[in-house]
C-alpha cells in the first residue's frame, strides 16, 4: 500500500513536540502571568489560524498562488504529493501542534502558580531564615571543586515552609548546599531543615538556594519502594567496595547510575572522548535492561498480557533503582509508549514514540526542557531515528553493510549531540565516534552484570561479587578506550564556545551531510573518478539470522551522556564561608 | 475500530485509526522486529490488521522481542533495512486523530495541574519545629552549667569561678575537683560524684577566716575536672586560670557578686529583640558594624522570631552563628 512498501517516516506529532519544548524552554524562565498570558495568546491564533486555514489552502492548491500567513503554510509545503488531500489536513496539524503548546503553557502556568504560592522565591530575595519541611528529591552529591571542599548539594522538595512568623504549606524544589552529614541522607527521607534561602537563577528547576544553619533533622526514613531501591543500591556498593577503582565507580555507574566515586582523571578522559553516557545509567543502559527483559520473556514464552505484567513493573522498578534522571525518564517514557501500544494491539515506532514522550514528559515537567541531559538524550535519540538509516545507506557505498550500520549510529548521535556538547564545554573531540564505537560493546555485558549483581546482593552477597568483578572486566575495557583515546592527539579540538558555537557547530556539520550526500557530484567536480555505486556492496540478508542478531544485539548503541559533567554548579560556588 | 484500508495516498491520509499517538499500526506496516522470520515480515507490510498479527510478532523470538524492545525504548533504527530507503516524511494529521491526541494531551495537563494544586501550597499549616535540640557538641560551657550540674547551679554559679573542660564525666563515681582560693588546704580533692560546693571545701579543710562564703553557692553541685575558687572578703571574683580556652567563656564568669556592672557580657544570654549595639558588640565574633547591622535587621524586618535569623545578617555566617547560639535569645 506504501508506494514502494516502505514505512512513511512518522512526523506528525514532531512540530506539537517542537513547539511544546520551545514554549516549556521560554516558559521555565518566565512569570505566572505572562506564561497564563501566552497559552491564552496562543489559543486565540491557534483558534483563528484554524478558521482561516481551510480556505487558504484551497486557494493554494491552485498552481502559482503563492500562500497568506500563517504558521501552517511551511508544513503546508513540506508535504509533497499530498496535495489533493491538503486541504483537510493542515488545519489538524496546526490545531495539533498549538493545542499542543497551549496545554504544556497552562499546565507550566499552575505549576509556576503553585511554586508562587510556596513562597520561596520572595523568601530567597529577603534572604530569609526559615525552616523548611522537606523529602528529600534525589541523592545528594558532592560539589567537586577547588574550594568547596566538603559541600553537598541535596535537591529537596519542599512540603511547609515557616519563616519564623507563620508556616505554610509549599510544593517546590529547592536545594540545599550543606556540609557532609547532606550525604547522607537517601532519597525519600524527610527532613526539617533551617537555613539561609537565597535567590536560584531563573530557569532553573530549583525555586531557591538554601545554606543551613543546623544539622538536618531526619523524620521520617523512606517508605516502600524507595527504601527497597535504597537497599539495593547499598548492597551493590558493599559489594563493589574492593573492587579496583575503576571498577568501583563504573559498575556502581552503569548498574544503578552511582558516579559518586568516579576517579577525577577516568571521568574527564570520559568527558573528553564523549562516552559521559557511559559513565552513569542512561536511556541506553534502560533499553539494554527492557532489551534483555524481553528477551527473557520471549524465551519463556510468556503470552502478551503476562509480558507486560512482567514489563511494566520491572521498568518501573528499574527507573526507582536508578533514578529518573531526565534521560532515564525519556527512555522510560518511549517504553511506556511502547508498553502501550502492545496493550492496544498496535506495533510502535521509535519517531513517534519519541515524539509522544517528548510532548507528555514536557507538559508533565516543563523544567526537563532545560535539562541538558534530557536535551541530549533526545537529540541523540532523534539523530539516530533520523539519520543513521539514510547515513548508513550512504556510507555503504565505502564500507561494508553491516559495517556502515555500526558506523553510521555513533555518526548520527554525534552529529545531533555536537552542538549542545559545545554549549557543555566548548571543545570538539575528533575520537569520539572511534571511541563509542569501541567502547560499546562492552556496555550491554557491563550492564546486565551490574543489574544482576544489584539484584542478588542482598540475598547471596559472594555471588554479586563474582558478578560485579565480571561487569568490572567489561567497565574496564570501556576505562580502558576512555583513557587512550583521550590521551590521543586531537582528543580535545578547541571550538567557539557559547550559542554562536553551537550554531557554527551544526552548520558544519549540516555542511558535512550535505557534502557526504552529495559526494558523487562533488567527486566529479574535482575530477575523481567514482570508485563504485552505492548499494552495490554485499548485504547482510546472506548472513545467517543469529549472526545478524548478534552482531546487531552487541553493537547497538546507547545514546549521549546522560549526565552532562558538571555544568554550572561550581560557578555558584561562592568563595568560602565567612 | 479499523476500518478497511482502502485505497489511500500514500504517506499522507492513511491514518484511520483515529489514534495519532504515536502507536498508529495504520502508518507502520514495517515496525516489527528485522529478525522476525518470514510471516511477521510479509504480514508487516500488509498492514497489521488485527492483534493476531501482533501476537505473530511478539512471539516472534527472543532475538526479535530483544531487539524490538531495545529500539522501541532507544530509537534505534534495528528495523531499517539497508535495502529499503526510508519512506517519506510524513505530517498530516486526520482531524480525529488529532482530536484524540488533544483529547489526551488535555487529561495529561489536567492531570498534572490537579496534582500540583492539590498538595495545597500556601495553605496555613502548623508550626514547624524549628527549634529543634540538636545536641551539636558545644564550644564550651561558659555561661551554661554542664549539664551534670543539674538546674540549681544554673547562673547562679557565676559567682564561683569555673572553668569547665570540654569533658566533663562524673556522672558516676567519684569525681576529681581543684578547690583554691580561701580555703586551708587548697588544691585536688576527690568527692562522691553529685557532691556540693559545700563538701569541696569542707574536703579542702574548710574555708578560712577571710573567705566570702556569701560569694559562691555552697549549694551547687560540682562536676569532675572543675575548679572552685573561694573569693577572699573584699576580692572580686576572677576568671579561672585553668584553660577554657573556648570562645566566649571569657564572658562567662559571674560578676553579679560584687556588683561589677562595667561589663557588658552577663552571664544570661543577650536578648537580640531588646539589646542594644553596646550589648551586641560585647557579644564574642561581633564588633560595631555587625551589632549595627543587626540593629537594623531588627528594625527594618521585624522583630527576630528565632536565633537562627541572625544569619540572615549580612555577614554572619553559620560558623559564626554557631558560635553564638548559646549566647543570645529571642
Amino acid at each position: 500500500m506504501n508506494a514502494a512498501g516502505r514505512p512513511p517516516v512518522d512526523l506528525r506529532l514532531a512540530p506539537a513536540a517542537l513547539g511544546v519544548w520551545l514554549a516549556c524552554w521560554w516558559a521555565c524562565a518566565s512569570g505566572a502571568t505572562a506564561v497564563a498570558t501566552a497559552a491564552a495568546g496562543a489559543l486565540v491564533v491557534g483558534v483563528g489560524t484554524v478558521l482561516a486555514l481551510p480556505p487558504a489552502v484551497a486557494a493554494a492548491r491552485a498552481p502559482g498562488r503563492e500562500p497568506g500567513s500563517g504558521p501552517a503554510r511551511p508544513r503546508g509545503r513540506t508535504r509533497p504529493g499530498s496535495r489533493g488531500a491538503a486541504s483537510g489536513l493542515v488545519a489538524p496539524a496546526v490545531a495539533l501542534a498549538v493545542g499542543a503548546v497551549v496545554v504544556a503553557l497552562s499546565a507550566c502556568a499552575v505549576q509556576l502558580v503553585v511554586r508562587d504560592r510556596s513562597g520561596l522565591g520572595r523568601l530567597a530575595a529577603d534572604g530569609r531564615v526559615v525552616t523548611l519541611d522537606a523529602r528529600v528529591r534525589d541523592d545528594p552529591t558532592p560539589l567537586r571543586s577547588t574550594w568547596g571542599e566538603g559541600v553537598v548539594l541535596a535537591p529537596l522538595d519542599v512540603t511547609a515552609v515557616d519563616d519564623g512568623s507563620g508556616a505554610w504549606r509549599a510544593a517546590a524544589p529547592v536545594l540545599v548546599r550543606g556540609d557532609q552529614a547532606w550525604s547522607a541522607l537517601a532519597v525519600g527521607t524527610r527532613v526539617t531543615v533551617t537555613g539561609r534561602l537565597g535567590p536560584a537563577d531563573p530557569g532553573e528547576r530549583d525555586v531557591a538556594l538554601l545554606v543551613p544553619v543546623r544539622a538536618p533533622v531526619v523524620r521520617a526514613p523512606p517508605r516502600g519502594p524507595v527504601a527497597v531501591a535504597d537497599a539495593l543500591r547499598s548492597g551493590l556498593m558493599a559489594v563493589t567496595d574492593d573492587l579496583s577503582p575503576q571498577a568501583r565507580a563504573l559498575v556502581r555507574g552503569v548498574a544503578v547510575g552511582d558516579v559518586t566515586r568516579l576517579p577525577d582523571e577516568l571521568g574527564a578522559a570520559m568527558r573528553t572522548v564523549g562516552l559521559t553516557h557511559v559513565t552513569a545509567v542512561s536511556g541506553g543502559h534502560f533499553a539494554i535492561v527492557v532489551a534483555t527483559l524481553s528477551g527473557l520473556c520471549a524465551v519463556l514464552g510468556l503470552g502478551r498480557w503476562t509480558r507486560l505484567m512482567v514489563l511494566v513493573p520491572a521498568t518501573a522498578g528499574f527507573v526507582l533503582l536508578v533514578r529518573p534522571d531526565p534521560s532515564v525518564v525519556r527512555s522510560a517514557a518511549m517504553c511506556a509508549v511502547a508498553l502501550t501500544g502492545a496493550a492496544l494491539g498496535r506495533p510502535s515506532r521509535a519517531v513517534p514514540a519519541l515524539a509522544a514522550s517528548v510532548v507528555v514528559l514536557l507538559v508533565a515537567d516543563p523544567w526537563l526542557a532545560r535539562a541538558f541531559g534530557f536535551v541530549l538524550s533526545v537529540a541523540a535519540t532523534a539523530g539516530i531515528v533520523l539519520l543513521a538509516g539514510p547515513l548508513a545507506r550512504r556510507l555503504s557505498a565505502w564500507l561494508p553493510r553491516s559495517l556502515a550500520l555500526v558506523v553510521a549510529v555513533p555518526v548520527a548521535a554525534q552529529a545531533a549531540c555536537g552542538p549542545v556538547l559545545v554549549l557543555l564545554s566548548p571543545a570538539v573531540s575528533l575520537w569520539s565516534v572511534p571511541a563509542n564505537l569501541v567502547a560499546d560493546p562492552a556496555l550491554a555485558p557491563a550492564t546486565v552484570l551490574g543489574v544482576l549483581a544489584t539484584l542478588v546482593a542482598p540475598v547471596w552477597p559472594p555471588g554479586a561479587h563474582v558478578l560485579a568483578w565480571c561487569a568490572g572486566c567489561a567497565t574496564w575495557w570501556i576505562a580502558r578506550v576512555a583513557t587512550t583515546a583521550a590521551g590521543l592527539p586531537g582528543a580535545s579540538v578547541a571550538w567557539v564556545g557559547g550559542p554562536f558555537g553551537a550554531a557554527l557547530l551544526a552548520v558544519a556539520t549540516t555542511a558535512a551531510g550535505v557534502a557526504l550526500w552529495n559526494w558523487r557530484a562533488l567527486a566529479g567536480a574535482a575530477g575523481l573518478a567514482v570508485p563504485w555505486a552505492p548499494g552495490a556492496r554485499p548485504s547482510l540478508a546472506g548472513w545467517p539470522w543469529v549472526g545478524r542478531g548478534t552482531l546487531r544485539a552487541c553493537l547497538q548503541r546507547p545514546d549521549r551522556p546522560a549526565a552532562p559533567p558538571a555544568p554550572v554548579l561550581p560557578a555558584r560556588a561562592s568563595p568560602p564561608p565567612s | 475500530m479499523r476500518p478497511e484500508p482502502g485505497p489511500v495516498l500514500p504517506g499522507a491520509v492513511d491514518d484511520r485509526s483515529g489514534d495519532g499517538l504515536s502507536v498508529d499500526g495504520s502508518a507502520a506496516p514495517e515496525p516489527g522486529p528485522p529478525l522476525a522470520p518470514g510471516p511477521a515480515h510479509e504480514d508487516g507490510v500488509s498492514r497489521p490488521a488485527d492483534d493476531d498479527a501482533v501476537a505473530a510478532r511478539f512471539r516472534a523470538g527472543a532475538l526479535g522481542a530483544v531487539s524490538a524492545a531495545y529500539a522501541t525504548a532507544h530509537g534505534h533504527p534495528v528495523g531499517t533495512e539497508l535495502d529499503q530507503p526510508t519512506g517519506r516524511r510524513r505530517w498530516a494529521v486526520h482531524a480525529r486523530s488529532a482530536a484524540l491526541v488533544l483529547a489526551v494531551l488535555v487529561a495529561v495537563g489536567a492531570a498534572v495541574a490537579t496534582v500540583a494544586v492539590s498538595r495545597g501550597a500556601g495553605a496555613p499549616t502548623g508550626r514547624l519545629s524549628a527549634a529543634v535540640v540538636v545536641p551539636t557538641p558545644r564550644a564550651t560551657g561558659g555561661t551554661a552549667a554542664p549539664p551534670s550540674a543539674g538546674t540549681t547551679s544554673g547562673t547562679g554559679t557565676g559567682d564561683v569561678g569555673l572553668a569547665t573542660p570540654a569533658a566533663d564525666g562524673g556522672a558516676a563515681g567519684s569525681i576529681l575537683v581543684h578547690v583554691v582560693g580561701a580555703v586551708r588546704r587548697p588544691g585536688l580533692v576527690r568527692l562522691a560524684a553529685g557532691a556540693r560546693l559545700e563538701d569541696a571545701v569542707e574536703a579542702a579543710g574548710g574555708a578560712t577566716a577571710s573567705a566570702q562564703l556569701d560569694a559562691v553557692n555552697l549549694a551547687g553541685v560540682v562536676s569532675d575536672g572543675e575548679q572552685v575558687r573561694v573569693p577572699r572578703r573584699g576580692e572580686t571574683p576572677t576568671a579561672a586560670p585553668a584553660g577554657a580556652a573556648g570562645s566566649g567563656a571569657a564572658d562567662g564568669t559571674g560578676t553579679e557578686a560584687a556588683g561589677a556592672g562595667s561589663s557588658g557580657a552577663s552571664a544570661t544570654p543577650v536578648d537580640l529583640n531588646t539589646a542594644d549595639v553596646a550589648a551586641l558588640d560585647a557579644l564574642p565574633g561581633i564588633g560595631p558594624v555587625l551589632a549595627q547591622r543587626i540593629v537594623d535587621r531588627r528594625t527594618q524586618g521585624g522583630p527576630f522570631t528565632s536565633v537562627d535569623q541572625l544569619d540572615e545578617v549580612s555577614g554572619i555566617g553559620p560558623t559564626l552563628l554557631a558560635r553564638l547560639r548559646d549566647l543570645v535569645r529571642v
